[in-house]
């Protein structure tokens, strides 16, 4: 073999082999940028920040409590069940999604509020032709100081606008899905459509039917990687 | 193998290396995430950074620093509401005002949540010790009350 036949076969393994150090779906280089928003306490909700707490719920206002809304905080009980692997041991009673009440206003102890729109108030909202749209308000530090930490301390809160109409429009199991997908932007997920995640947006991947293992992987690991885990 | 193919080989391995490499290093280009501290940004738009595939249909608004993190229609925007400059911006306008009104909603929450807890006397709440000081100066600073 000659010197320069070795000089391209040495080439073409770096260059194979940078290929699939990039295209690999590698949790610490691929889901982690392009999946999640962050970690806490830049996002996220600080009832979620004590791994070993083991009543981990959040508490879900809407306007309308459609039916969707009860087979969907059934698939987040079940895709974020305590005792997964992915969560090594944090949650141990899972994380779980609570309908606390329906009312159009929010109030004492809300976390995630449904905001379900007519399509002229969706419009004049400027969220384009899509179904939702995830608002986070991140806490004041002065919120964050009845609770003892600093600022920022996760979301306070998080709002999901409806558009009702196309909502409507869509079969029961999409309707499921879609909270999924919307409250997984109150989880902190970004719109992502590399792999099969709660974080497909239906749009250029279809809507995954429940939490993944990677998902539940990059909420222990990447969003709640700061929290404290007392052991 | 003659000298002109191991040539061609040659110049052909080295540009996928060349490229290879490139993408190795550059990591994933979509979903640029706006710097966490946007309290030195007015108005900035990174349309330029976001995969015109990914339809990020999330806002943010930390009115600590009074800065909207907004995404919409396939584009990306750091934004200060009260600057002029992103007020011109029509497209992001009414998402922008969104996200402050909808921060404003949030604050009757909080107030409502404090003074109610002050009021029942409690030291905890949802597994959290409750620091009543820091609650009675929340509704000093925020809520226009005097506890």
């Amino acid at each position: 073999m000659t010197r320069r036949l070795r000089s391209v076969l040495v080439i073409g393994v770096v260059a194979v082999g940078s290929l699939v150090v990039n295209a690999a779906p590698s949790f610490g280089t691929h889901a982690n940028a392009s999946h999640a928003k962050g970690s806490f306490p830049t996002h996220g909700f600080i009832w979620l920040d004590d791994l070993t707490f083991s009543s981990s719920t959040l508490f879900i206002y809407s306007d309308k409590c459609k039916s969707a809304e009860a087979t969907a905080w059934n698939k987040v009980k079940a895709g974020l069940a305590g005792g997964s692997t992915e969560f090594k041991g944090a949650w141990p009673g899972g994380i779980s999604f609570y309908a606390y009440a329906c009312t159009s206003t929010v109030s004492k102890y809300t976390d995630i509020m449904l905001d379900y729109m007519t399509g002229s108030t969706w419009a004049s909202y400027g969220h384009g032709n899509y179904g939702g749209h995830h608002h986070y308000s991140i806490a004041s530090s002065s919120w964050c100081a009845i609770w003892g930490v600093p600022h920022p301390c996760g979301y306070h809160i998080s709002r999901i606008h409806i558009n009702e109409p196309k909502f409507d429009a869509y079969s029961s199991t999409y309707k499921a899905n879609f909270l999924l997908h919307e409250t997984g932007h109150s989880m902190g997920f970004y719109d992502y459509c590399g792999h099969t995640s709660v974080a497909n947006n239906g749009l250029y991947c279809g809507m995954t039917t429940g939490w993944q293992p990677v998902d539940r992987k990059v909420v222990r690991d990447y969003i709640y990687k700061n929290s404290p885990v007392y052991d | 193998m003659d000298r002109s193919r191991i040539r061609k080989l040659s110049a052909f391995g080295g540009a996928v290396a060349v490229a290879g490499l490139a993408l190795a290093l550059a990591g994933p280009s979509i979903g640029s995430a706006p710097p966490a501290d946007g309290s030195s940004l007015s108005c900035v738009d990174f349309a330029r950074d976001v995969d015109p595939k990914q339809v990020e249909v999330d806002t943010g608004y930390d009115a600590e620093n009074d800065v909207v993190y907004a995404h919409t229609d396939g584009r990306t925007y750091v934004l200060r509401p009260s600057d002029p400059a992103c007020r011109s911006l029509a497209g992001v306008r009414a998402v922008m005002d969104d996200a402050v009104q909808t921060d404003r909603d949030n604050e009757v929450v909080g107030c409502r949540d404090v003074e109610d807890t002050i009021r029942e006397g409690r030291t905890e709440v949802r597994g959290r010790t409750f620091d009543r000081e820091a609650a009675e100066r929340f509704l000093t600073e925020r809520c226009g009350s005097d506890g």
